[in-house]
């Protein structure tokens, strides 16, 4: 028996092993608690290295001192000990605190099992890919001090040590997998999440220049995967709110009322997804057209846009389904074709007169609509990120004047433009296309994806899209935005320039990285108690019985256990076939209620038969007799006669 | 050549009646090579045994009657001046006999003792510088009286252990006794006994044991039989390895008599007392039939399967 005395810290190489292990677990926090706290962590450690070095006891005030000194720094920095920034930081303190105080194997086991939670906690700052591999490092070297600590041997058996402790990270992934589907699921993070975030991607308000800001934005929006067909590209229009509000300059998202059952009209399903949506810090989802209804977590709003009550704050996925209205006989309200077709009653005289005159050339609005974009197709209307920036009358400057802009200036000023005709119409903002990504099986629309384009209110067919930047000639296009025109549905059938750049090694590479990256975000990190309860439904377990997950689980893990514990007990008792078989053969008797001792020989139990049982012994005699020239007659010890004495106990 | 054996044995139970199981241990002590003490009272058919064994095998018999004035010299020989020849001559003692019956040894002086112990150790004798050889085969049966008796010197357990068997012979069962009584067999017979056997084929036999197979798993018995006397409480000491190797070889003589050419662990059971007993001593918590505890420690040593 090891007495706790000989696993003494003090044997060498413990104490800069625990340290290396404290400067591991804490490495990824450094970069997320303010930096006095890092660096008095670091000087904490340091002090013990020296003292370590120097084989002097730091005196127990001083220690106390330090304590209370960091104890108030915390205090003082935040306002609060509580709250997980604060709590973070107080802990990592004292977990390097309670290294300089240890002296005992008590400690260091204290220290190691800190380790552990310590560890978790930088999950709360990081959910990163990167950061679940080194969080895998971290453990296995914790394993590896906690196997050094208590090994006799000590830190010199550390090349042993390692593999040990991969091993017992690796055993213990069916455990992990077990306890990652089944473990019952908070619907939401334990610590509050950081909500103040100025929000990213597209914004509720369109102003000349702001979506062209993104264009150089290759963060990924959303993912979105398809159950069954998907659209063709140029037809994945994600539509994320809409504007309807123009003061001159800037339009504007009206506050939408929730959309009424009885105002949706009848519908046929299209498409089916999930999205998984980065966070992005806004309350707008998008979807691509039409959007339905399709998730109780979801609001739909009275203009067919999606959002949900909270803001974005961490990846969240949800079901949408794209929908065919019919619209026929259904007519706008007076109220809101007033709404989408106001304007500001001065300003942008030019425009709106052009577009009474083009409305009045024509019959009706889809041939007004045509007439626009043949203008737009025919004229030398550009395409561009850097148009020339005007500040008054910006529709006018832009349309008869510059005629350069980009897919905010065109989306807005034909809005405008169907507005001062009369015709209802709104922009809608949201992203156009998505890279199909072949290694995951979806698509990536990217925040350089956005776009902004124009709904116009045609009787009897509803909100049809108008995408006005896809009716600009190609040959007017900024050559660096062609890809991303051409990917735009055509209005006139003059482009399909032909522009498929051959995948590279390097997008391949993306490809891969990005879809390793979504399986983690989406699928690890992801799986909240939604998609759990989705799983157990398909296994018949309702979402209001996960009390009986609970006791399932431990059911489980009990059962495991057993399994466990009992395969064990064999398996290092006994590994040899013919134990294995006699024992078979003797539980077999004692089944026919033979009572067998334990300092019983073959021959003592073949004499007992004989005696007691002879009725048994005409049966197991030979198989008896077998084992016994198995085991005490060495030139019978051959495959061919453990085969036999084996075939011999299974007959019986 | 285990079937030449078992008229011998026959033979020997029409002598000492009732006694097979310390008959066969006799045997098998004999083909094993070892010696043999009976530890009994007087008169329990100590001697008759002794000149049985040795007539049946055609063994030449010496009988010493230990006293406690008999002197080394008594047992081994001694050099006498021979007149005629002018000169020392060396008087072989009655030690230089195949089989020798030791009868009341613990009656005799240490030194007396250990004549005989040396002798049987060495399988030879030195007498002033100069060595003879003991002959072959060479087999002594002592007999002790129990060591409570008057005018004993108990035998030291490093001398015990020269012999391979203590066996007890203990009263006849009462169907033997009044055969016996009626005094138409038993030592009668003595006389009738012809030698079954060449010496030849003796040395054979005890060959032909030593050959027996003893495996990996008997020896893990033996193992774990030899741990449980050096971590039973009872005792002060365990099993010394010369204690196992003895246990080892009686256990392939008892195999042999068994007809078979390899062992089984009711071969070690069978042979455990008598080797084991005599080579344990009681620590000092503990009092009692020695042989019980060594039985009971039998009993819960468990056969590996």
């Amino acid at each position: 028996m090891i007495q706790a005395k000989e696993l003494s810290i003090f044997r060498p190489g413990i104490i800069p092993m625990l340290i290396m292990i404290q400067l591991i677990v804490l490495f990824p926090l450094w970069f997320e608690l303010p930096i006095w706290i890092s660096g008095v962590t670091i000087a904490i450690l340091s002090l013990k290295y020296l003292s370590y070095k120097s084989d002097i006891n730091l005196p127990y005030w001083l220690i106390i001192i330090f304590v209370i000194l960091a104890f108030s720094g915390v205090f003082f920095y935040f306002k609060t000990i509580s709250g997980r920034d604060a709590g973070v930081a107080l802990i990592c303190l004292m977990y390097c605190f309670k290294l300089v105080e240890s002296k005992s194997y008590r400690d260091a086991a204290l220290v190691l099992f800190l380790s552990f939670f310590i560890m978790v906690m930088a999950f709360l700052f990081n959910q990163s890919i990167i950061m679940g591999f080194y969080l895998l490092v971290t453990v296995t070297s914790i394993l590896s001090g906690l196997i050094a600590l208590n090994s006799v041997n000590g830190f010199d058996a550390l090349k042993n040590l390692g593999r040990i402790s991969v091993n017992a990270v690796f055993q213990a992934m069916p455990i992990m997998i077990i306890l990652f589907f089944v473990f019952p699921r908070l619907p939401g993070p334990l610590w509050g999440w950081d909500d103040n975030r100025a929000g990213t991607g597209i914004s509720d308000s369109m102003s000349p220049g702001s979506v062209s800001s993104l264009i150089n934005n290759d963060e990924p929006a959303f993912r979105v995967k398809f159950n069954g067909n998907a659209p063709s590209a140029d037809q994945m229009y994600w539509r994320g709110l809409t504007m309807s509000n123009f003061d001159g300059f800037i339009w504007r998202a009206t506050n939408q009322a929730f959309q009424k059952t009885d105002n949706i009209p009848p519908s046929t399903l299209l498409y089916d997804y999930r999205i998984n949506l980065e966070p992005n810090y806004q309350k707008w989802l998008f979807g691509l057209e039409h959007l339905g209804n399709p998730d109780s977590s979801i609001i739909l709003y009275e203009d067919f846009t999606w959002a949900k009550l909270q803001k974005n704050s961490k990846p969240f996925s949800y079901k949408g389904v794209a929908v065919d209205y019919n619209y026929n006989g259904y007519k706008l309200t007076d109220y809101a074709r007033n709404n989408y077709t106001r304007l500001p009653s001065s300003g942008n005289i030019l425009t709106k007169q052009w577009a009474k005159d083009v409305y009045q050339k024509g019959s009706g609005t889809e041939e007004f609509i045509r007439r626009v974009l043949n203008h737009i197709n025919i004229q030398d209307y550009y395409y561009t990120r850097t148009p020339e920036v005007l500040l008054d009358n910006v529709v006018d400057g832009f349309w008869l004047k510059a005629r350069e802009g980009f897919c905010e200036h065109y989306a807005g000023a034909f809005v405008f433009i169907m507005r001062a005709a009369g015709v209802p119409a709104r922009v809608v903002a949201g992203y156009q296309g998505g890279e199909y990504n072949p290694y995951g099986d979806y698509y990536l629309v990217k925040q350089s994806d956005a776009h902004a384009w124009a709904e116009v209110w045609i009787d009897d067919k509803g909100w049809v899209r108008v995408d006005p930047t896809s009716a600009i000639h190609p040959s007017r296009v900024e050559t660096n935005l062609l890809e991303q025109t051409n990917r735009r549905e055509s209005w006139f059938g003059n482009k399909r320039i032909a522009f498929d750049l051959p995948e590279s090694f390097l997008t391949k590479m993306r490809m891969r990285w990005d879809a390793i990256k979504s399986f983690w975000d989406d699928t690890l990190m992801g799986y909240g108690q939604e998609q759990q309860n989705d799983w157990l439904s398909k296994l018949g377990i309702k979402s209001n019985q996960w009390r009986y997950l609970g006791y399932g689980l431990v059911a489980v893990l009990l059962f495991s256990g057993l399994i466990f514990g009992l395969w064990l007990l064999r398996h290092s008792r006994s590994k040899d076939p013919i134990e294995i078989a006699y024992l078979s053969l003797k539980s077999k008797l004692i089944k026919q209620g033979v009572e067998i001792q334990a300092n019983w020989g073959p021959q003592s139990l073949l004499k007992h038969l004989q005696q007691n049982h002879p009725e048994l012994s005409k049966k197991y005699a030979t198989a008896i007799k077998s084992y016994m020239l198995l085991r005490y007659k060495s030139e019978s010890a051959t495959d061919e006669w453990l085969k036999r004495f084996q075939r011999q106990v299974k007959k019986l | 050549m285990h079937n030449q054996i078992t008229p011998i044995l026959t033979q020997l139970n029409q002598v000492v009646l009732g006694k097979s199981h310390q008959i066969k241990l006799s045997v098998a002590c004999l083909l094993a090579q070892g010696h043999l003490l009976i530890e009994d009272l007087p008169g329990m058919g100590k001697t008759t045994l002794g000149q049985a064994i040795a007539k049946v095998f055609g063994l030449e018999f010496q009988r010493i009657q230990f006293t406690s004035d008999i002197l080394p010299a008594d047992i081994i020989g001694a050099n006498i001046f021979d007149k005629d020849d002018g000169q020392f001559k060396f008087h072989a003692g009655p030690i230089f006999s195949q089989l020798i019956l030791g009868d009341e040894i613990n009656r005799a002086t240490p030194k007396a003792q250990s004549a005989l112990l040396e002798a049987m150790e060495e399988q030879q004798v030195t007498v002033e510088g100069e060595t003879f050889d003991l002959p072959e085969p060479f087999f002594v049966i002592a007999t002790q009286n129990p060591s409570h008796q008057v005018g004993t010197y108990p035998l030291p357990e490093s001398q015990l252990d020269r012999f391979l068997f203590r066996i007890e012979l203990g009263y006849p069962d009462p169907s033997f006794e009044r055969v016996l009584l009626k005094g138409q067999s038993g030592r009668n017979n003595l006389h009738e006994i012809e030698p079954l056997l060449e010496l030849s084929t003796l040395a054979e036999i005890q060959k032909k044991v030593t050959s027996i197979t003893v495996s990996e798993h008997l020896l893990s018995y033996v193992m774990i039989l030899i741990n449980a006397t050096r971590q039973s409480p009872d005792f002060a000491h365990g099993l010394s390895p010369r204690g196992g190797l003895a246990l080892i070889s009686a256990a392939k003589a008892w195999a042999f008599l068994d007809g078979r050419n390899y062992v089984l662990p009711e071969d070690v059971q069978q042979i455990f007392v008598p080797t084991v007993a005599h080579r344990l001593e009681f620590s000092q918590k503990t009092s009692g039939p020695i042989i019980a505890i060594v039985e009971d420690l039998l009993r819960q040593a468990k056969v590996p399967d």
